[in-house]
């Protein structure tokens, strides 16, 4: 970052440090700091709030500094100047549009997939869309999945949150859906990279990675290592009854 | 415990792990991957060792151990390998080593280059053993006598000081990383009285943050996210044709090698100052004691042996703290002290009288490391140097779902993960700010401690802080912490300057390179 972006970045930082110093305290000083809690008679220095005010009075003691700091370098100046001329298309460049997949990548890995979805398949969905995005080396394409993985998973989230009703006659709900997705992504991904070869290449290597790590790692994990992986469903049963087939 | 049973125990540790098949393989494994993880530009030690904890978590405290101070050393090495050819260091350890070594892999002397760090960090590791063998039992030993007073200026002085050192801006705002650490580590419900405390009324908040998917998230998120923003940059490789050990090389440079690693010791014992710091201050000392400086950056081995041999021995200076007062000297070795809490190892004067057996071990371990680090480093040069050549997203890709799964099976809590990925973003913003993150993870780690001696110290002396002053241990660590923010008003700043020497250790050209890589290890 700039010295300039630098100091304008403190000045906002400092602002917020401020506010969630002041947040700390306000909240320490609602837990019991004399009185008596769960039969026993408090005193200030073995209160719960004692560290947590101690805390709280010096985020808000750095935050002024940083702020002072911010507005003696110009940062406050320059963020007032920033708020005044800030443009669509200043953020919506290149790295912002990065930023954005990666923090769609792992915001519906971790909040969307993990607690619904078999691990293999959320995995697997995961890695798909991380390297076939990240590894084309095309912003169009890149974009284009985004957009895919972000229709994808909100439809997963609309079918799977509210209409799981119709889907209940499927072992596996989720599990189908995210199936169905994979297939989607997997579908798209080779009609797009169909007239180039090179771009073919990478995506036939996305999918073979998205398919062997999450097997790897759940095979190591759940058979080897014993243990449970966040959700077990329609891929984990078929492991489980290949498991047992062959070595029970 | 005298000497000569420490030197028993010694060889019983190492005879007792060597007996193992299981454990030579894995010795050698943890030292291959480590060496991975550091020459690949992107990951990093304390990532390294943050995902194998997880791997370790059923194994028993001696093999994890042994498994992940594997990763340490051969992550620390490893970061050689990318300086020497492609002039990226793969750990920020390895920054000072570039400045000589991609010159003598462009004189094409990759293979000598590679054969001098590899030496050169062996000799450093086993100079930061015999450092963790002498001095973790006494100063063990020294803080029995330490009080709640003692405890609690000491966590608040190992996160000052990680905060001032470890910023590449301002020093307060390590120090405000520091404290948002220990915001982090009041959550839950506190130890004397048991008061839930920002928990929002979530049930899986009252056992407060888990530090192992804290760390995975603070170590883990921020690298991902990085190395997926940039566009992807392709990696050209000097030739390496052979690697030897270069001994007779080395014995001329044995000083260079003896002083660094001796400086890497004493920096890494200074909590949450990484190896980074150790590489560059050996690097300038080396450079200012030669006869000939003006060599430096074209290609001297000096340069090469000083670098190396210090980022090495920083392992074990940071290891001293660790083991003795429980506090890490660096960002790895806080994800060494998760591995180690969640192994029911409690780290500090007591583990001398818990775990009579456990510096040994710990000694042992890292005997076996450095070896296994010089095998394999003079036998596997040119399999690591193919691994790298696999696409840095695809690793990070795999890195996001180890993370996951890592974070996941600690605690087989999906409520980690949630937690894990706003930590992640939280320390990712904070370094793209120039915020140290490691005076955050030290401040997770070590607010329990802080919180629960500064109250226990108060009822003893009844609400007193009288003992603060009078306590003559207590006195010079509030002193120090004192001092060391006194010393950033400016105008006490800018005495302290002129009265500094005038000659600079590192050129304006190192100096800009030091502050360049981010401070994760």
């Amino acid at each position: 970052m700039e010295e300039k972006e630098l100091r304008r970045a403190d000045f906002l930082t400092s602002l917020v440090l401020v506010a969630f110093g002041v947040w700390v305290l306000r909240e320490a000083f609602k837990m019991p700091l004399r009185g008596s809690y769960a039969g026993v008679k408090n005193v200030w220095y073995v209160s719960p709030a004692l560290f947590p005010i101690i805390v709280g009075v010096f985020i808000i003691l750095l935050g002024t500094l940083l702020l002072v700091h911010a507005i003696r370098s110009g940062g406050a100046a320059f963020f007032v100047h920033r708020l005044r001329h800030i443009g669509l298309q200043k953020v919506a460049n290149e790295r912002n549009l990065r930023f954005l997949a990666v923090l769609l990548a792992l915001g519906t890995f971790v909040y969307l997939f993990i607690p619904r979805v078999d691990f293999f398949l959320a995995g697997a969905l995961f890695l798909l869309y991380t390297i076939s995005a990240f590894s084309m080396e095309d912003v169009d394409l890149l974009k284009r999945f985004a957009k895919l993985y972000a229709l994808g998973s909100l439809l997963f989230a609309i079918v799977a949150g509210g209409f799981h009703r119709f889907l209940a006659f499927l072992p596996f709900p989720n599990d189908v859906l995210a199936l169905v997705f994979l297939g989607v992504y997997v579908g798209y991904g080779l009609a797009r990279t169909r007239a180039h070869g090179a771009l073919r290449q990478k995506f036939v290597q996305s999918i073979s990675v998205a398919l062997l790590v999450p097997l790897l790692l759940c095979v190591s994990f759940r058979f080897f290592l014993l243990v449970p992986l966040p959700r077990e469903g329609l891929i984990m049963g078929g492991l489980y009854r290949l498991y047992y087939a062959l070595f029970r | 415990m005298s000497a000569l049973t420490n030197l028993v125990l010694f060889f019983n540790e190492l005879l007792l792990m060597l007996r193992a098949p299981f454990n030579i393989a894995l010795l050698f494994g943890s030292v291959a991957l480590g060496i991975f993880f550091g020459a690949a530009p992107g990951l990093t030690a304390t990532l390294g060792v943050a995902l194998l904890t997880t791997l370790t978590y059923r194994m028993s405290t001696e093999v994890a151990i042994l498994a992940l101070l594997g990763m340490y050393v051969g992550a620390i090495y490893g970061g050689s390998y990318s300086s020497i050819l492609i002039n990226i260091p793969g750990t920020a350890a390895a920054a000072a080593t570039a400045m000589d070594g991609y010159p003598l892999a462009c004189q094409g002397k990759a293979g000598k280059a590679l054969g001098i760090t590899t030496t050169s960090s062996f000799i450093g590791t086993l100079v930061g053993m015999i450092f963790v063998a002498a001095f973790t039992p006494l100063i063990c030993r020294i803080a029995l006598n330490f009080t709640s007073f003692e405890f609690f200026l000491l966590a608040f002085f190992g996160i000052m000081i990680s905060g001032t050192l470890g910023s590449e801006d301002l020093a307060y705002k390590g120090w405000i990383s520091g404290f948002l650490g220990l915001f982090l580590a009041c959550m839950g419900r506190d130890q004397l009285q048991f008061y839930p405390r920002f928990t929002f009324g979530i049930p899986e908040l009252d056992g407060g943050i888990d530090v192992v998917p804290a760390l995975i998230g603070a170590f883990g998120i921020p690298q991902i996210i990085e190395v997926l923003r940039k566009e992807v940059v392709p990696l050209v490789f000097q030739e390496v044709r052979r690697v030897t050990p270069e001994l007779r090389e080395l014995l001329r440079h044995l000083p260079t090698a003896i002083r660094s690693a001796l400086i890497g010791v004493g920096i890494g014992a200074i909590p949450g100052v990484g190896e980074d710091i150790a590489a560059w201050t050996a690097y300038g000392v080396a450079k200012n004691a030669s006869k000939h400086p003006e060599r430096y950056g074209k290609g001297e081995i000096d340069g090469v042996v000083a670098s190396e041999s210090a980022n090495n021995a920083c392992i074990g200076g940071a290891i001293i703290p660790l083991l003795s007062l429980g506090i890490p000297g660096s960002p790895p070795a806080a994800m060494l002290l998760g591995a180690l809490l969640l192994h029911g190892v409690q780290p500090g004067p007591m583990l001398t009288i818990d775990h009579p057996t456990f510096i040994p071990k710990v000694t042992a371990a890292l005997f076996l490391n450095a070896f296994g680090m010089f095998v394999v480093g003079m036998l596997l040069v040119k399999q690591v140097i193919k691994l790298l050549k696999i696409p840095q997203v695809i690793l990070m890709a795999i890195v996001g779902v180890l993370c996951v799964i890592g974070s996941y099976a600690i605690g087989l809590r999906i409520f980690n993960l949630y937690l894990m990925l706003p930590i992640g973003l939280l320390a990712y913003c904070l370094t793209k700010m120039k915020y140290p993150i490691a005076p955050l993870v030290i401040g997770v780690i070590l607010g329990p401690m802080a919180d629960a001696n500064l109250r226990r110290a108060l009822m003893v002396s009844g609400g007193s802080f009288l003992p603060i002053f009078t306590r003559p241990v207590a006195l010079v660590l509030f002193l120090a912490t004192v001092f060391m923010a006194v010393s950033q008003v400016s105008w006490v700043k800018s005495r302290l300057k002129r009265l500094r020497k005038k000659v600079p250790l590192l050129s304006e050209e190192e100096r800009y390179v030091l502050v360049q890589p981010s401070r994760k290890g």
